[in-house]
């Protein structure tokens, strides 16, 4: 068991502009923690930082309470796993697995031992003395797996791993992965820029963008108080509904062309405000409901749910998500209706205002 | 229209073919000839005679130079298989300072021709002591920049994960190099293998050079020899010794072509 703590850690390439700016963050032992964000925001320097590949240019980086920042890689007793997997096409499967093992001073029988053991827990059995180019894509990420696990490095790094596997696979890989690291009890690090993985995976999470970390949390804590409007709109699918709105009294203006009556949850009046709200918060209204109407432009029935995308205002739209097959036609006009504590307020800058009352309501919705 | 062009290319195919193979094909003709037939100009010879061949044998000593000539390529190829393949494994995989310019300046040496550089090569191997050796022979071919420039672009290839996977395993730097670099670029090395032994084995001014006793003297110096040997060069005999020296260059092309073609043709469509 290890703990990987980064302090105040700072990456840059050319000297000038930080790639990776500031990066605090301590990850704990046995933790499924992922690193997600768009492509370019920096979660892989972070990773190859801590793997050792690439040199960090400011800051700490302690392992297990050891700093390790001149450290090679193969004395930090991780292992990683690498996008396109990184495995020696002139070996076979069993080769590859135990491929490295000798630098740790294990004996044969051991390694042999051990390569069964990982073979059995990931079904590569019956592969052992074929090549990498005769298996399956699925078949090679295990091999991948495989290799990582035989080591029994308390921490393991992974880069995107699943990233060349279709859609179907993935999933499957997701939960085998998952179950792996709960079996083994390891430090998983893993990089993605899947939102989805993320949010399935992940015992907590850090969203980072432009090489800066947004937020850190549990998925759920970041789902539902993302903040920032980038944590918003980037975790979920489809994601958050944003607006501008102008705030006036008790209402809150679009554009100029869209009135909603607020009761309690306003930030003070006279404001400009980015307003956020989940797409699954905004459903048909009820009689009695204080509803809005507007005319549906898009609709995608996906069989478990509807996604409507309707016109806030003339240049918006918003996307509203209906579980359950939905006939509702494009032009339609409907009466639709959000609840006031689903509403998210957000800075013009984009910052989350800090509002007591509505977090104080949403976290008393998470204890029900 | 289709039919023309093939034909065309056809033709001038056969052309070129015939014009690079006639002096092969002449040579093998004229050391089944006796000398008279040679002076009179024939093209076929009228009774195919081996005295050409047992007199070449005869003369000079040439499984002798054939030997030399054996170790000198075969000691020539390894060596730049050994020296290229470290020194473009360094270009490729290990990072230091100063190494795309130092890998320029290693390219631009072979802008420099061979000739040029040969007295103060002379001189070295003379001061070493190393003349009428296979020393002499051998090392100064040993570092070739086209050597490094071929493997540096065939490993450049292998993806740069392979190796950081190493790295995080462990590995060292020579086992990677050996257990998995070297068994990746086959192609390239047998490529480069053929192309230095070829090279050595057709050498003709530097063995000429720095031998002066038959002792390490290679094929083709003996192959001179003979022509001079007479007053009247015995074009027969010369003819058979020459059959015998391309027939392992010969040999070596056939089995190495595929991997040849293959090696050449690396890099050049990604």
């Amino acid at each position: 068991m290890a703990k990987v703590e980064l302090v105040h850690v700072c990456k840059s390439y050319n000297g000038k502009e930080d790639v990776i700016q500031d990066l605090s963050v301590s990850i704990e032992p046995g933790e499924f923690f992922v690193l997600v964000g768009p492509s370019g925001c920096g979660k892989s320097t972070i990773l190859r930082m801590i793997a050792g590949l690439e040199a960090i240019t400011s800051g700490e980086l302690l392992i297990g309470g050891i700093k390790v920042n001149g450290m090679p890689p193969s004395e930090r007793n991780l292992s990683m796993v690498f996008q396109n997997y990184a495995l020696y096409p002139h070996l076979t499967v069993e080769q590859n697995i135990t491929f490295g093992l000798h630098t740790k001073k294990i004996s044969k029988q051991e390694q042999k031992k051990r390569c069964l053991e990982a073979a059995e827990m990931l079904g590569l059995t019956d592969f052992l003395k074929l090549k990498p180019r005769q298996l399956s894509g699925g078949q090679r990420q295990r091999v991948a797996l495989a290799r990582a696990i035989v080591t029994h490095a308390p921490i393991c790094l992974m880069d995107e791993p699943l990233s060349n596997l279709d859609a179907k696979l993935r999933s499957k890989m997701r939960s085998e992965i998952r179950q792996l690291q709960r079996r083994l009890g390891i430090t998983m690090i893993y990089v993605t820029h899947d939102q989805v993985e993320a949010m399935t995976m992940a015992d907590r999470m850090m969203v980072l963008n432009e090489g800066r970390p947004q937020q850190i949390g549990a998925p759920l804590e970041i789902y539902n108080h993302p903040s920032n409007i980038f944590v918003a709109s980037f975790i979920g699918a489809p994601p958050m509904n944003l607006a501008k709105a102008k705030v006036l009294e008790s209402s809150l203006l679009f554009n100029s062309e869209r009135v909603m009556r607020l009761h309690h949850h306003l930030p003070s009046s006279q404001q400009q405000v980015i307003v956020g709200v989940r797409p699954e918060h905004i459903r048909l209204a009820d009689t009695g409901d204080e509803y809005f109407i507007a005319e549906v432009v898009n609709v995608e029935v996906l069989g478990t749910e509807t996604l409507i995308t309707f016109e806030l205002t003339k240049t918006e739209h918003w996307i509203a998500r209906w579980s359950g097959q939905w006939n509702v036609h494009v032009g339609e006009q409907v009466p639709l209706f959000i609840d006031e504590t689903a509403f998210i307020f957000f800075h013009e800058d984009g910052q989350r205002l800090n509002h007591p009352v509505s977090s104080y309501v949403a976290s008393g919705e998470e204890r029900k | 229209m289709n039919v023309l062009r093939t034909f065309l290319l056809y033709a001038l195919l056969i052309t070129c073919s015939v014009v690079m193979l006639f002096p092969i094909v002449y040579a093998f003709l004229i050391s089944f000839m006796s000398g008279a037939e040679v002076l009179q100009g024939h093209i076929w010879p009228q009774e195919f005679t081996t005295a050409n061949y047992v007199a070449a044998f005869r003369k000079v000593p040439l499984l002798e130079y054939l030997l030399n000539s054996f170790i000198v390529s075969f000691l020539v190829m390894l060596g730049q298989l050994i020296v290229s393949s470290l020194a473009a494994f360094a270009f490729v995989f290990l990072n230091f300072k100063g190494r795309d310019v130092l890998f320029f300046l290693c390219i631009a040496t072979m802008l420099i021709p061979w000739e040029a550089t040969m007295i103060p090569n002379f001189l070295t191997v003379q001061k070493l002591g190393w003349l009428n050796s296979y020393l002499g022979l051998t090392v100064p071919f040993f570092a070739l920049a086209f050597g490094i420039f071929l493997l540096r672009q065939h490993f450049k290839t292998i993806p740069l994960e392979l190796y950081e996977a190493a790295q995080v395993s462990g590995v060292s730097h020579f086992r990677f190099f050996w257990n998995i670099v070297l068994p990746l670029s086959k192609t390239s090395l047998i490529t480069l293998g053929i192309y230095s032994f070829l090279t050595t084995w057709n050498m003709y001014l530097w063995p000429l050079l720095v031998t002066n006793n038959d002792r390490v003297r290679t094929v083709q110096i003996g192959l001179k020899q003979m022509q001079t040997q007479e007053i009247s060069t015995e074009w027969g005999v010369v003819m058979a010794a020459v059959i015998v020296v391309i027939l392992p260059t010969l040999l070596l092309l056939f089995v190495g072509q595929k991997h040849l073609q293959k090696g050449l043709m690396q890099g050049a469509i990604k």
